[in-house]
């Protein structure tokens, strides 16, 4: 499991997948690979990012590699019933088609073992409607990249209490301009100003609340 | 029609019958000097014919000698074309005027810019002749088929001039706009200025507008840094500091005034000798200039204000050269994808071209064009600075002291531009210093650096160069004895990463062009490499690098600063500035925040191929 994580950390794509597989051939359980080779090596991974020695470029490749390997995981993960740490329903809002970030903060989280629904970008606020009512996911992440595209995330916030979701979900923003401030105004759970601080975040407020 | 050739420039014209050589000369491209306004007092117009022509009348007979007439010198403002003929015009008749009538052109003028200066010597006013100031000074303009207007800020000067230059003035004609006036002859000054306003780098060309010629080129970092490393900061901010579009649109002015000052002291000419301004840049670049609301650009579906070109006066735009010249920003495609496109378009595409060619300009935004059976899409890709030496460690532009080559073999061999003491690193250098780094082992294909336990098969004076540090490896390049600084010019890990997002962003955009336009790189028959640092990137780094698709050595073209090429075409010729407008409304805008497969190709395209031609494997 160490070299899968290792292959992951180095962003060895295939390195990965191959591991992965075998790894899946010898009977290793599925949760197993999850969390001791893809959510172990991506966690190095934030934790380099957060001390400025891994950068964005890093992220992206290793996150490659990790998606590779999660692709041969999924179909035996929902075999043994291996629930997600949470669901996360993502985006970017509306106005806004800025996604590297948000695609990020997608593959970090997924690597920690949660369960995404991506929804991609300039997404209105009815759909992240739709998709808590139909998904069921705990966990809300808006992503915005303009001062101008900010107030949706309000209006975000604003559906989903008109829907009476608003107590069912954590919130969690983030985006170049999104500050703490900003997060406590619109009535948001949590901020997190990068990819790597933002797993840690979702993490925080799904203990919280338990 | 009636056939008339003109000598030495060897240009044939159709003209109707009775047309004055004069009009005929300046259809042709060859115009004579016609001070007096073509009233026949001068003298300045004669020229040579044999053919025929009308019989000389009495301003000939009085101006022109028997022994002159006979030999068949004529007044080409008086004389009118009858048959067939040939004129030889004199260097000494010569006018540097050059228009281009509608009047039956048979060929293209190559160099024919919108500003003409003309000198006139104009008969003063007096009871008999009561015409106001500037209805004077147009008739003398007439003969040279000028329909002359002028505004209210050169109206207000205008009989002070003259009557201070004693009505022998030189007047400076935009299209018809009389743009200014000046005192005495002052022909030979006559310049214009090519911008390239790039996000992190300016350039601008002078141009003598007589001739066309290039005088010199002047460059600066583009201050507007400080509000932003990219557009989309830039954007931000204009849309959140109070007057932050002000600002922008000063430091944007600023910048060109101080790109246009060194030009001037460097070539010792006037200011108000600037007539003529093209500008061409990224949509948000050439918006920002213009103080126009960049927000709608910056959100989804990514609109700006206009696409089409825009001519404001030199004084609206906050230049400072003659307050009165045409300052011309060239059109934008769409979203984006501005007049800079338009310009590497404009200088190395042909639209009536049967081959399927691509260009690359590889600035702060990768722009590219692929021409493919008639159809030109267009597409831009946020690349950042890294190719112009912003955000790299020991990066620079393409000046003095900049490492532009790199080669490693048994040791590590620089060449820096001018050849001295190394100072920094610029776009090419540091394209090159990856490219070998890759084929010496010293990087492998994810990007990462070795440590020194891996670099052991290093040969030594290669390997004492590779420095651990905390936070990433670094190559130096150039060590502390070596540079002009005392200190290292090194290549470090960050800077590789760098060099990736850029390098992946383009070549993703690249291929997403490619797939658009239902082809591969196998069809290409030609790469054009453009950027916006000035000097050329070598091909086989580009292609070591995996910068551009897989192709033979040979279809691979450096071609400098084409955005600026296409900015000087603009300025040097009418016909290309209207060419410009054309191609930009022509182009297919190829939207890639639209293309779901992007950000994977990015991904995917932000490692290093193994080797030339392979893809990488990881």
């Amino acid at each position: 499991m160490d070299g899968l994580a290792q292959a992951i950390i180095s962003g060895k794509k295939d390195q990965a997948e191959a591991l992965a597989k075998e790894a899946l051939d010898q009977g290793v359980s599925p949760g197993d690979i999850l969390n001791k080779g893809l959510v172990a090596g991506m966690n190095v991974v934030g934790q380099k990012f957060k001390a400025n020695e891994f950068y964005v470029p890093e992220v992206l490749i290793a996150a490659r590699a990790m998606k590779a390997a999660m692709e041969h995981l999924k179909p035996a993960l929902a075999e043994t019933g291996t629930e997600p740490v949470a669901r996360v329903a993502i985006g970017t809002v509306k106005g806004d088609l800025h996604d590297i970030g948000k695609n990020l903060v997608a593959m970090m989280l997924e690597g920690a073992g949660f369960e995404i629904v991506d929804l991609g970008v300039d997404v209105k606020p009815e759909k992240f409607v739709e998709t808590v009512k139909d998904r069921k996911t705990q966990v809300v992440a808006l992503s915005a990249l303009l001062t101008t595209t900010m107030p949706a995330m309000k209006d975000t916030i604003e559906t989903l209490k008109a829907a009476g979701l608003r107590d069912k979900v954590q919130i969690m923003i983030g985006g170049a301009p999104v500050t703490q401030n900003y997060c406590d105004e619109i009535g948001a759970d949590g901020y997190a100003p990068d990819a790597a601080s933002a797993v840690d975040k979702a993490r925080e407020l799904l203990q919280a609340a338990v | 029609m009636v056939k008339v050739r003109f000598e030495p420039d060897e240009i044939d014209i159709w003209v109707p019958a009775g047309t004055t050589i004069g009009k005929a000369a300046l259809a042709a491209g060859c115009a004579v000097e016609m001070t007096c306004g073509g009233m026949g007092t001068c003298g300045k117009c004669r020229v040579e014919v044999a053919g025929r022509v009308g019989e000389p009348d009495s301003s000939e007979r009085r101006l022109l000698t028997t022994e002159e007439l006979a030999k068949g010198t004529r007044l080409a403002c008086r004389a009118r074309i009858e048959g067939e003929t040939t004129v030889v015009v004199p260097t000494s008749s010569r006018s540097l005027v050059q228009r281009i009538l509608s009047l039956g052109i048979t060929r293209d003028v190559h160099v024919a810019p919108t500003v003409s200066k003309i000198y006139v010597e104009l008969s003063k006013p007096s009871l008999s002749d009561e015409r106001g100031e500037f209805e004077r000074l147009a008739a003398g303009l007439t003969v040279y088929d000028i329909n002359a207007r002028i505004g209210v800020q050169t109206a207000r000067d205008l009989p002070q001039i003259l009557r201070g230059a004693d009505y022998k003035v030189t007047a400076v004609v935009s299209g018809d706009w009389l743009i200014a006036l000046e005192p005495g002859d002052t022909v030979r000054s006559n310049f214009g200025i090519a911008f390239d306003l790039g996000s992190t780098t300016v350039v601008g060309y002078l141009i003598d507008l007589n001739t066309g010629h290039e005088v010199g080129v002047a460059s600066a970092m583009n201050p507007q840094m400080a509000y932003g490393d990219d557009l989309v900061s830039r954007i931000s901010f204009a849309a959140t500091e109070p007057n932050g579009l002000g600002m922008l649109r000063e430091a944007a002015a600023d910048v060109l005034n101080r790109v246009a000052r060194r030009l001037v002291e460097l070539h010792e000419i006037e200011a108000e000798s600037i007539y003529e301004v093209t500008v061409v840049g990224n949509t948000c670049m050439t918006h920002l200039l213009l103080g126009l609301d960049v927000s709608t650009l910056g959100v989804a579906p990514y609109v700006p204000t206009i696409c089409r070109e825009m001519t404001v006066r030199a004084d609206e735009a906050g230049l400072a050269i003659n307050p009165g010249a045409r300052v011309h920003v060239l059109p934008n495609v769409a979203g984006f994808v501005g007049s800079d496109l338009v310009g590497v378009v404009l200088s190395t595409l042909r639209e009536d071209e049967d081959r399927t060619r691509l260009a690359v300009d590889v600035g702060t935004n990768g722009e590219m064009a692929l021409l493919h059976q008639g159809r030109l899409y267009a597409c831009s890709a946020a690349a950042g600075p890294a190719f112009e030496g912003a955000r790299i460690k020991s990066g620079m532009r393409g000046a003095p002291g900049a490492i532009d080559s790199v080669r490693i073999g048994e040791r590590v061999e620089i060449t820096t531009i001018d050849d001295r003491r190394p100072m920094g690193l610029c776009g090419s250098g540091l394209v090159d210093a990856v490219a070998e780094m890759l084929d010496a082992g010293i990087i492998d294909s994810t990007g990462r650096m070795l440590s020194l336990d891996e670099a052991g098969h290093l040969p030594l004076a290669v390997r004492e160069r590779l420095v651990e540090r905390e936070g990433g490896n670094e190559f130096i390049l150039a060590t502390e004895h070596e540079t002009a600084r005392r200190e290292p010019v090194s290549l470090t890990q960050r800077d590789i990463r760098q060099l990736q997002l850029a390098k992946g962003s383009i070549r993703a955009a690249i291929e997403t062009l490619l797939r658009t336009a239902g082809i591969t790189s196998d069809d290409l028959t030609e790469i054009a490499l453009a950027g916006a640092f000035g000097n050329y990137i070598r091909k086989e780094s580009a292609l070591r690098i995996g910068l551009i698709p897989p192709v033979d050595l040979g279809r691979i073209v450096p071609v400098g600063n084409a955005a600026g090429a296409g900015a000087k075409l603009a300025l040097i010729s009418a016909r290309e500035r209207e060419r410009a407008s054309r191609l930009a409304e022509h182009a297919e805008h190829v939207e890639l925040a639209c293309h779901p497969d992007y950000q994977n190709e990015f991904m995917d395209k932000m490692l290093f191929p193994t080797s030339v031609g392979k893809a990488a494997v990881t």
